[in-house]
């Protein structure tokens, strides 16, 4: 492509002209639509808020349940165990609960000092002596969850439940 | 001159009414709020409740769960969904909040069970049904994994011994060995 030049009177040199530029059309504007985008995702937030039910944080704790016709109970030929007697305190207070380990005979008023007394049993018993739960009719089931718990926590192995 | 004579000779245009004229505005610019970061935060929130919240599954019954003291309750990991059962003991009241039972006599009385995502009823027929339906599982599973087949009890606080005590009774002599109770966890960090 030959270069385009031009003489300047009284001048020697030689100019040199560029090339002329073509116009180009200004680009357009490219922006998608974020309109219909973000009602999409705030009708999803929206579902995910109405809809869920959150779950507590619930959990298990491990057990076991002796086989046979005998109940939730082992009712075997045991020489030594451990019975926690779980009650309300009287009558009128059907919420409240006293607990009892057999062979002590000093009420025990909260799960905290229960534990304290099994953690005491457990330097003297193995693991796998027996804990029995005798739970009167009457009293709510969380308490009789706390002694499980409570017998668990302390490392016991066999855990029944007596009614 | 001729122009200039029929000119003055011309009649007159009747006046017309001329608007005034239009300033002229300058063009509006073109506003839009940035709404990249709002889809940015839009789809973290989406994204944060679907990894953080955990569905509510059908064979759970909304109830008021044991939180014992220092609690041992677990997650139950790695055991698929067939060698467990869960049996729902639903008390009959209404209320989500624990009242004194003069103020709540219904938290007392069992409302229905329901095994897994069933809901069997309540009495002495209800008992019946969870105990066909935890014998006819029983039968469907071979010997190894009905050793390892285990009952989840998931029980209202509020609800007495007495009302709990039959199923795992029932479930004892049906022969299953391994018994699991619900009660709410102790979360990281001592809360």
């Amino acid at each position: 492509m030959a270069l385009s030049t031009k003489r300047i009177s009284g001048e020697d040199s030689v100019h040199y002209v560029p090339p002329r530029k073509k116009r180009r059309p200004a680009k357009p504007k490219m922006q998608p639509p974020l309109t219909p985008m973000i009602d999409v995702t705030f009708q999803l937030l929206l579902f995910f808020l109405l809809t869920f039910t959150f779950r507590e944080a619930e959990g298990l704790i491990p057990g076991s349940l002796p086989r046979g016709d005998q109940g939730a109970v082992a009712e075997e030929k045991i020489l030594e165990r451990i019975e926690i007697t779980v009650r309300p305190p009287g009558f009128r207070q059907p919420d409240a609960v006293i607990f009892e380990i057999r062979g002590d005979h000093r009420p025990i008023e909260n799960a905290q000092k229960l534990l304290e007394e099994l953690l005491k049993k457990r330097k003297y018993c193995s693991v796998d002596t027996p804990v029995v739960i005798n739970a009167s009719n009457a009293v709510r089931w969380e308490h009789v969850v706390d002694v499980f718990n409570q017998a668990v926590h302390a490392k016991f192995k066999k855990i029944g439940f007596a009614s | 001159m001729n122009v200039l004579r029929s000119k003055e000779t011309a009649p007159k245009a009747p006046a017309r009414y001329v608007p005034p004229r239009k300033k002229r505005q300058p063009a509006r610019p073109d506003i839009q709020p940035p709404l990249t970061p709002m889809i940015d935060v839009t789809f973290q929130l989406i994204l944060f409740f679907i990894l953080v919240g955990q569905v509510a599954s059908d064979a759970l019954a909304r109830m008021i769960l044991p939180e014992p003291y220092v609690s041992q309750a677990q997650l139950p990991e790695g055991l698929p969904r067939r060698d467990r059962m869960t049996v729902n003991i639903v008390s009959a009241s209404k209320s989500e909040t624990d009242l004194p039972l003069h103020a709540d006599p219904d938290a007392r009385k069992i409302g229905f069970y329901q095994v897994d995502a069933e809901n069997v009823g309540s009495g002495a027929r209800g008992l019946g049904k969870v105990e066909d339906l935890i014998a006819r599982r029983l039968a469907a599973l071979s010997p190894d994994a009905r050793k390892s087949f285990y009952i989840e009890v998931r029980a209202d606080k509020r609800l007495p011994f007495a009302a709990v005590y039959p199923v795992l009774r029932m479930a004892g002599q049906k022969g299953v060995s391994l018994m699991n109770i619900t009660a709410i966890r102790e979360l990281a960090g001592g809360e």
